[in-house]
């Protein structure tokens, strides 16, 4: 008699498949996570914290996730939730945040003018289209992106005047947008 | 299609410069117009793998797999921009809860697996510059990162892949690896073994995508639009990026190419175009040039050495300059035999200094033999290094000689030459330069 089934042994590993499979699913979707997270707190210092307060909310609830169902609109209001309560604990008011129809708005053009494939396929052309940007377009880039400063302090850094590197920056991210959205609509003509 | 003014107020409030007053009344505009909000989603994706793909640079495993933060953001208070979750503090955050509660998944171990996507190991005396994510890799670490960038200007290097891929790249290249299955051969030649378990890795150029359907086969990628798949076992899916999109199935002995106009023209397969084995030295990659006595040569370019003159006509073969560069080899060979004058030639005084070991390279005569040195000035010593192998050395180092050396009056003169083969090792720095003349043709 095949006993497996039952088996404090089988159920381990039944459940170790299920957290694996979980964990790939965030893993996967983190990114967009903290890109929907970023839409709801624009330039705030804190979407790292609301970041680890939705990760660790989606963990605990990982077994009320059903498989196979939309893992991205779950993590989505999970992470509106998380915002909103952090916004809460921290005393503040955000218009955008407690407008439930723009923010609604805001995750279906998530879902719907970025869908999975084109965000698995969005750092990968990133990445290439980042190799067609002079050498100095992508040190200006990466300086301000690591360097966690303000425009203004970065351009002290980067001995640029602040209205300059804003406009560099703005024409290096309109190029670089451009780029990914020609480079993952040619891939979605051929795919 | 928005205005620009919008997508720059986009970036400003994404960067934390706009007021409250401002952003509420962006969001409004945004509420009523939805390519508004389209491209602001869009801009902010663009923000967050900005930001991950740059942090993911700070952070690296330190050996107790704890993660460190090696370097940068020296100063990290007052900031307005937000902090980021690079992708392994993510890893990281998400490690700490399963810790907890005691459970590993095994892609948590995949994803802390030191191994590096690709390892590399270049020839010696390959020269290339290596960039991770936009930094040079100024310790000239011998392996990729997802989006790591390798431009090889001479030699060859072979890449071995996570994921069991086996590659030869051959100078000028430069690549990009895009993750452990996809890489992007911007230019160069490279050869590919594709092991069952890695069946789906990708190569991509201009010009070209190439899925592999578990195979063996060669790509290049050429600046003047014309890439080409070459396969030597297997399938591999060839297509055209971009709208116009052209998708063939090729197996073992076909070729394809993809020239300007966009289309996949079949070609020859040639498996004399890749190295499919590393080299040992820079010099043992040098594909051999045979001139051949009725056939044209057009700025035909190999490793380690090149041709000075464009076009060398051998229908009346008279003369023939060329430069190795590093390391390298080039082969004459007559239909017919001919006697040959061989001297050395000038080297432009703004290239790099040459022959400082005093190492002038090798001759070989195939078919042939040596007639008679001429070095009125005592310069230059031929030493044989077997019947038909010959050393030949500066004996006297002087800078100037050694960029234009009194070559004009010393040579060597061969009798009766069917194939002769010139050489350079690589670990003897610098260039040298070679002339040759066919003083007469045997032929009655």
């Amino acid at each position: 008699m095949d006993n497996s089934s039952t088996s404090p042994i089988s159920q381990d590993a039944h459940e170790n498949e299920a957290d694996g499979a979980y964990v790939t699913l965030l893993t996967q979707h983190q990114v967009n996570i903290q890109a929907f997270i970023t839409s709801l707190l624009p330039g705030d210092p804190d979407i790292e914290d609301v970041l680890q307060r939705t990760n660790i909310v989606l963990w605990n609830k990982r077994e009320q996730f059903e498989q196979n169902t939309n893992f991205k609109a779950w993590a989505f209001s999970i992470a509106r939730w998380e915002t909103k309560a952090w916004l809460t604990e921290k005393k503040r008011k955000d218009w955008l945040v407690f407008n439930d129809e723009l923010t609604d708005q805001m995750a279906e053009q998530f879902q719907e003018s970025i869908p999975d494939q084109k965000n698995e396929d969005m750092l990968p052309s990133l990445r290439r289209c980042l190799t067609r940007l002079s050498d100095n377009e992508r040190f200006l880039i990466f300086n301000y992106y690591q360097a966690d400063k303000s425009i203004a302090e970065c351009a002290a850094i980067v001995k640029k005047t602040e209205g300059a590197l804003r406009v560099a920056l703005f024409r290096i991210r309109i190029s670089l947008r451009r780029c990914i959205e020609s480079h993952l609509a040619g891939k979605e003509v051929t795919s | 299609m928005i205005s620009e003014q919008m997508e720059q107020r986009i970036y400003q409030c994404l960067d934390g410069e706009l007021s409250e007053s401002e952003k509420e009344l962006l969001f409004h505009e945004l509420e009523k117009e939805p390519e508004a909000l389209k491209v602001y989603c869009r801009c902010a994706a663009l923000d967050a793998n900005l930001q991950r793909l740059a942090h993911s640079q700070l952070h690296l495993d330190d050996d107790t797999g704890n993660i460190a933060v090696l370097k940068k953001s020296p100063n990290t208070v007052g900031t307005k921009k937000p902090k980021v979750v690079a992708t392994l503090a993510l890893v990281a955050s998400v490690a700490a809860i399963i810790t907890i509660l005691g459970l590993l998944a095994p892609q948590l171990w995949q994803a802390q697996d030191h191994t590096p996507l690709v390892s590399f190991d270049p020839t010696p005396d390959t020269q290339y510059t290596l960039v991770h994510d936009g930094e040079t890799d100024l310790l000239k670490e011998t392996c990729l990162q997802a989006g790591s960038q390798l431009k090889l200007s001479q030699g060859t290097i072979e890449l071995t892949f996570k994921s069991g891929v086996r590659s030869i790249i051959t100078a000028p290249a430069d690549l990009v690896l895009d993750d452990g299955n996809t890489l992007i051969l911007n230019t160069g030649t490279a050869w590919f073994q594709v092991p069952e378990r890695a069946i789906g890795f990708t190569v991509r150029t201009e010009g070209l995508d190439i899925v592999d359907l578990g195979t063996e086969f060669g790509v290049i990628a050429k600046l003047d639009g014309h890439h080409e798949v070459h396969v030597f076992k297997g399938e591999v899916k060839a297509s055209r990026p971009g709208a116009q999109k052209q998708s063939v199935k090729l197996g073992a002995g076909q070729a394809r190419r993809s020239d300007s106009t966009g289309q996949l023209v079949v070609i020859k397969p040639s498996s004399k175009s890749f190295i499919t084995k590393r080299p040992t030295s820079l010099a043992a990659t040098g594909k051999p040039l045979n001139i051949n006595k009725g056939t044209q040569v057009t700025g035909e370019e190999g490793i380690g050495y090149t041709l000075s003159k464009n076009k060398v006509s051998t229908d009346d073969l008279k003369d023939g300059e060329f430069t190795i560069n590093s390391g390298g080899k080039l082969a004459l060979t007559f239909n017919e035999p001919v006697d040959l004058k061989i001297s050395t030639a000038d080297i432009p005084y703004n290239s790099a200094p040459w022959n400082s070991n005093e190492d002038f390279g090798k001759f070989t005569i195939v078919e042939g033999e040596l007639s008679e040195v001429y070095d009125p000035n005592q310069e230059i010593l031929i030493e044989p290094l077997s019947e038909t192998s010959f050393k030949w050395t500066f004996t006297k180092p002087n800078d100037d000689k050694y960029r234009t050396p009194s070559m004009q009056s010393c040579r060597i003169d061969l009798k009766g030459i069917r194939k002769l083969e010139l050489s350079k090792d690589a670990s003897s720095p610098g260039q040298a330069a070679f002339k040759f003349q066919v003083i007469s043709s045997n032929r009655k």
